[in-house]
């Protein structure tokens, strides 16, 4: 299931496993700096075998993954673009990923400026004058274009480790 | 780390050094002067780097002082653009606190004003989360705009109600209306609200008497008599209407109506006289079944009147003139089932039925009148 050789996603929903059930002691959530240790390590360890480009490519590959699967499994405005902004605001705070604000909404040229802020990957990093939130950036793209079916560019153009207090993405439907 | 966290990229980096320095009073005092500037809210200027100057302390500083003053001054325009409510000015690129803290009010702004602009297209569920004293204000203006929405929305449904009510009303009594006024009338009062009297020269006005009504009428029951005397006139009301005829008024038993008014009809005589007949059919046809066996007696007359609304509150539409009294008295000469004709009406359908002449009878108030009996609604 988890360790099997594949050429396409063999992902499920249900490999997340029930979590309550597993920590009854422990609860369903932990130290945010964990999820960064396993993050940046893989980094770490990724930029060592593959160099930066490959990993940014995997990391924006495994994001865009995310935002599907998470689209499908806890998004449940279809239809109505408003809703959907409303309910996935909703979600990440629920979650705890993030403060979603929309800064901008062209529907008509499905242009958007999305917030994050205290996102869960970057907020607090060293500032680096980089823009780091690469798997943020395929988690949107997946989002957006599981809602639209169309393919976005999405573009982190500042960054907490950029030295802002925020994390913002530039989203634009491919021509 | 990820990536290679890059050294703070300032053109130059601070170096601290030890040790006395000796600097000239012109450096010093434009390192004043632009302080001074800062203060007094004028625009700054770079330092001019003398070529001589050694690459010391001094140079550092002048260094720093002046990329100061280059995100100084960039920053000062971002926030005049900002103070003016353009939100879509590009924030410049810095690390100062005020900078990334207007950057900040920036995005929040520009979120409320998408907020905004989703509520003001009635999507009310849109909140602002996390935003300090905002959040809450906000979210206060959105919750009540949505109240007050629910509750116009609510109003409006009401009055739609209403109006619909009103607008059915309306139709019933215009429909009630009809039912009193011919529609030419109707039509007239509706548009200009009233209606002129007015002489209609060609017209046969029709009048029947139930026979024996006085004494049946003592005899019977209120209600069992109106629900009688309902289920007949109905039934002549849809003859008359049949043949192009209109019914006036009922009195009682009496039954008046006339053809050839308010819209002129040549074949005024022809279609009542038809009516007539056929009223007479109708009854020798309900008496066969019926308990009560009712008999008309039938008058017809051909003439002018006057025809106009009377009341103000109470619409009737009503009929004077001489040919009414006349057509009344051909009613009153008469037979049980039959239909007595005027010489008048005799002459304009003398060639469609067939009749009977009664000679010269005297009438009351009137002389002697030649009338004529209809032959096909004789039988009894
Ligand atoms: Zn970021």
């Amino acid at each position: 299931m988890f360790k099997e050789e594949r050429k396409e996603t063999r992902f499920e929903w249900n490999m997340l496993g029930d979590i309550q059930a597993g920590r009854p002691n422990l609860g369903t959530t932990m130290d945010v700096a964990v999820y960064r240790l396993m993050q940046f390590t893989l980094r770490d360890v990724l930029i060592q075998k593959y160099g930066v480009k490959e990993a940014d490519e995997i990391y924006f590959m495994a994001g865009e993954h995310a935002g599907k699967e998470f689209f499908s499994n806890l998004i449940k405005e279809k239809t109505d673009f408003n809703k959907f902004v409303l309910e996935l605001k909703e979600v990440l705070e629920k979650l705890r990923i993030g403060i979603m604000r929309i800064e901008k909404a062209d529907l008509e040229n499905m242009k958007f400026t999305i917030v994050i802020a205290e996102d869960l990957d970057c907020s607090g990093l060293p500032v680096t004058d980089e823009e780091i939130c690469t798997y943020d950036e395929g988690f949107l793209s997946g989002l957006l274009r599981s809602f639209t079916g169309a393919e976005f560019d999405v573009k982190e153009v500042d960054c907490w480790c950029s030295g802002d207090r925020v994390c913002r993405f530039s989203a634009e439907r491919k021509d | 780390m990820n990536k290679d966290f890059k050294e703070d990229n300032a053109s130059s980096s601070f170096q601290p050094g030890t040790g006395e320095l000796v600097a000239k009073i012109e450096i010093i005092d434009r390192i004043t002067g632009t302080i001074h500037n800062v203060l007094k809210g004028k625009k700054l200027e770079v330092i001019e780097i003398p070529a001589d100057l050694p690459d010391n302390e001094i140079r550092q500083l002048v260094e720093y002082v002046n990329n100061f003053v280059k995100e100084y001054n960039s920053f000062s325009d971002f926030m005049y653009s900002m103070a003016r409510g353009e939100l879509d000015y590009s924030p410049p690129k810095s690390s100062m606190v005020v900078a990334q803290s207007f950057k900040s009010l920036q995005s929040s702004l520009r979120h409320l004003a998408y907020v905004t602009q989703r509520i003001s297209s009635g999507d009310f569920e849109h909140k602002v989360s996390f935003m300090g004293d905002f959040s809450e204000a906000f979210n206060k203006m959105a919750q009540q705009l949505k109240d007050a929405f629910e509750k116009i929305e609510k109003q409006n449904a009401e009055l739609k109600n209403a109006n619909e009510i009103i607008t059915a009303e309306k139709e019933k009594s215009e429909k009630l209306l009809l039912n009193v006024l011919p529609l030419k009338v109707a039509v007239e009062l509706k548009e200009s609200g009233k209606s002129e009297p007015q002489l209609f020269e060609n017209v046969s006005v029709f009048f029947s008497d139930m026979v024996g009504f006085t004494a049946l009428s003592s005899n019977l029951e209120p209600r069992l008599l109106i629900s009688e005397l309902n289920d007949i006139f109905t039934r002549f009301d849809e003859i008359m209407e049949k043949n192009s005829c209109e019914r006036i008024k009922t009195i009682g038993d009496a039954y008046l109506s006339v053809c050839g008014m308010p819209m002129k009809n040549e074949a005024h005589a022809y279609n009542l006289v038809a009516s007539a007949s056929e009223i007479v059919k109708y009854l020798n046809q309900r008496n066969e079944k019926a308990e009560i066996k009712w008999k008309v007696r039938i008058g017809i007359h051909s003439g002018a009147l006057v025809g106009g609304i009377v009341g103000v509150k109470k619409y009737i539409y009503d009929i004077f003139g001489d040919t009414i009294n006349t057509a009344s008295r051909m009613e009153s000469c008469s037979e049980p089932m039959k239909i007595n004709v005027s010489e008048t009406t005799y002459d304009l359908v003398k060639d469609k039925f067939h009749f009977v002449d009664r000679g010269e009878i005297e009438v009351k108030g009137k002389g002697r009148m030649r009338m004529y009996f209809m032959e096909d609604g004789a039988h009894e």
